[in-house]
């Protein structure tokens, strides 16, 4: 009995690494996106999703900070205050997505919580902007980040329902 | 789809819609345009935007330094001291509404407009 367990914990294991490990590449080589300077899709939030589908809520929240945390590490020289802001925005956007899993999961699909992500990332980044320059015209870009946020969630929501599908069964039953 | 994921994709419409509309009316019958620039979260300087302003402006704050070019009523950055160089690759502002961040030196650049119309010379 004991050894099945640790069996299955290795492999439960193997596969968050793998997850962490893709999150930190996808991170770096995905290519910034028009038309707002800097912003991305976030390809890292497929693997958070990922380890939410497969494993369950601990273990997405470990795959969340550790890949953000390691991503940091990994673009060296980064400034504190963007690396707060993509940071803070990553993680606050993974915790409402384990949140929403957790409560209300009957009530939305995969790329419905991925859309909540991708708003919760950039409404937060834009309230650590905000307190940064503590410039009110910046209120301005709140509905397009918002609808962008959004969009971008719901592209990488359809992805992972994608890759979950084709996947499921080798990790939930294969060897 | 769930309830929810059509109740998201319905706020997602609605923001859109805002969104645009905003970006329509907020540049609409603002004549008189201010740059506001920010350094370390205060006002450093406030520059009247017309067409014919033309000047170039350093902009100093405790992490670092930007430059800005206003030429032909618009607004850019040339040169920065952050790594990363977002302000630079922005491009151009001009309407009121638009600004530029610098985060990593928290700088920011925003043009401020005034309500200067027909519409209110004749209402008031």
């Amino acid at each position: 009995m004991k050894s099945t367990r640790s069996h299955i914990k290795l492999k439960e294991l193997i596969y968050l690494s793998i997850l962490i490990a893709l999150g930190i590449v996808l991170n770096l080589i995905e290519p910034p996106i028009s038309p707002i300077p800097g912003s991305k899709l976030g390809l890292a939030n497929i693997v958070i999703l990922l380890a939410l589908l497969f494993f369950g809520e601990s273990e997405a929240i470990v795959v969340a900070l550790l890949r953000a945390i390691l991503s940091a590490f990994f673009k060296g020289m980064l400034h504190p205050i963007p690396l707060f802001t993509s940071v803070g925005g990553s993680i606050m956007a993974a915790i409402a997505m384990i949140l929403v899993y957790d409560l209300y999961r009957k009530h939305f699909s995969i790329v419905g919580i991925s859309i909540i992500g991708g708003i919760v990332n950039n409404l937060t980044q834009f309230f650590i902007v905000l307190y940064i320059t503590k410039n009110s015209a910046l209120w301005y870009y709140l509905p397009i980040l918002l609808f962008l946020g959004g969009i971008s969630g719901w592209a990488i929501g359809l992805i992972t329902k994608i890759l979950y599908n084709k996947t499921k069964a080798v990790v939930k039953n294969g060897s | 789809m769930e309830k929810g994921d059509k109740l998201l994709a319905l706020i997602l419409v609605v923001i859109f819609i805002f969104a645009i509309g905003q970006y329509a009316f907020v540049s609409i019958g603002k004549a008189k345009r201010t740059i506001i620039i920010r350094s370390d979260g205060e006002i450093v300087q406030q520059i009247p935007l017309n067409e014919t302003t033309e000047t170039i402006i350093t902009i100093k704050s405790k992490e670092g330094t930007i430059t800005m070019q206003v030429k032909n009523g618009k607004v850019h950055i040339i040169e920065s001291t952050c790594h990363d160089e977002l302000c630079i690759k922005q491009g151009w502002i001009s309407k009121a509404g638009e600004s530029i961040v610098c985060l990593p030196n928290r700088i920011s650049i925003s043009i401020v407009g005034e309500e200067k119309n027909e519409i209110d010379s004749i209402t008031y």
